[in-house]
């Protein structure tokens, strides 16, 4: 009894110690991230404005540069935090992922724009914001389809501009 | 194949024991495929019991040890008692972590013919390892099944 509590003992000090270490890197890889966009910031403002810079309300404009900035950071977080997970049902259930789910339709562009780039997990987010499904059952799991079933869907329906 | 140090550095703090073992990383970073899927031998297919991903026909989407179980004997598998290498024989291990109080899986590692293991981490990179061991704990907690299929010449 005693060397299974120990050994419980044992594993739970491991596990701490293993998420002390692991948020002390985290802390250090965002100061260094921040250090990097604080210097990117402005020319990144710069472009989000020059690619906005159709004639719109100054308002709408920097609605769309803070749900853009909204949605890096919990990209960012979601992507920071769930790197090693295989499980779908995990990924998609972290809380950074239900905060852009829960930005609704204006993450569209930023999300379709990501899958551009690269395949990724968004597509329970697609689908719970817009009640649509182009995947079709024999392309679950194959990433590389899925994500063009997905772009597909947002030149379609005017989220992504060729 | 170009491996960030970023990456590294976050394998190895993710899993400390990995370096005092032994590994070796052993393809680039991917999202498409994870651990579940290349524990099967697949490495253009993300595996889980969840609409957007694959699963095989027939077998419950449930994240329990039984559906992945059955999952693995639609490729040939078989349940075996220990994680030992056995000439002619590639075996999977599968580990299960406690979440809310239920016995969740969360990672699978295939035996190679040399003995080792090799895992594919979450979204990042192929490894190889010494140990099974050396990636229990926090984030995929322990192996608790193995299984086990003949080798085809």
């Amino acid at each position: 009894m005693q060397s299974v509590l120990s050994r419980d003992l044992k594993e739970s000090l491991d596990t701490r110690k293993q998420v002390e270490i692991f948020s002390d890197f985290f802390r250090k890889t965002r100061k260094q991230t921040s250090q990097v966009s604080q210097k990117q910031s402005s020319s990144y403002k710069d472009s989000l404005i020059r690619i906005t810079s159709t004639p719109v309300k100054d308002e709408s404009r920097k609605t769309r540069i803070n749900s853009r900035q909204k949605f890096d950071a919990f990209s960012r977080q979601w992507h920071e935090e769930t790197f090693v997970l295989s499980s779908t049902t995990e990924i998609c259930s972290h809380n950074a992922y239900l905060e852009i789910i829960n930005m609704g339709d204006e993450v569209l562009p930023f999300i379709l724009e990501d899958l551009k780039k690269s395949p990724d997990h968004w597509f329970s987010a697609l689908r719970s914001i817009t009640g649509s499904g182009p995947v079709l059952p024999e392309q679950r799991g194959r990433m590389k389809q899925m994500a063009k079933a997905w772009i597909d869907w947002g030149f379609e329906n005017g989220y992504l501009n060729h | 194949m170009s491996v960030k140090n970023d990456d590294i550095s976050l394998i190895t703090q993710s899993f400390p024991s990995l370096e005092s073992s032994g590994y070796e990383v052993t393809s680039a970073a991917t999202k498409e495929y994870n651990c579940i899927a290349w524990a099967a031998g697949e490495d253009d297919i993300w595996w889980w019991p969840h609409h957007d991903s694959y699963w095989p026909t027939g077998i419950p989407k449930e994240e329990k040890i039984e559906s992945f179980i059955e999952a693995y004997q639609t490729i040939g598998y078989e349940i075996c008692k220990t994680s030992n290498f056995a000439q002619g024989y590639e075996k999977i291990a599968i580990y299960t972590k406690i979440i809310d109080g239920k016995s969740i899986p969360t990672h699978a590692a295939r035996q190679l013919p040399n003995g080792k293991w090799t895992s594919k981490l979450g979204t990042k990179e192929d490894i190889e390892h010494n140990d099974l061991n050396a990636i229990s704990g926090f984030w995929y907690g322990y192996h608790v099944r193995y299984m086990k299929r003949a080798i085809s010449m």
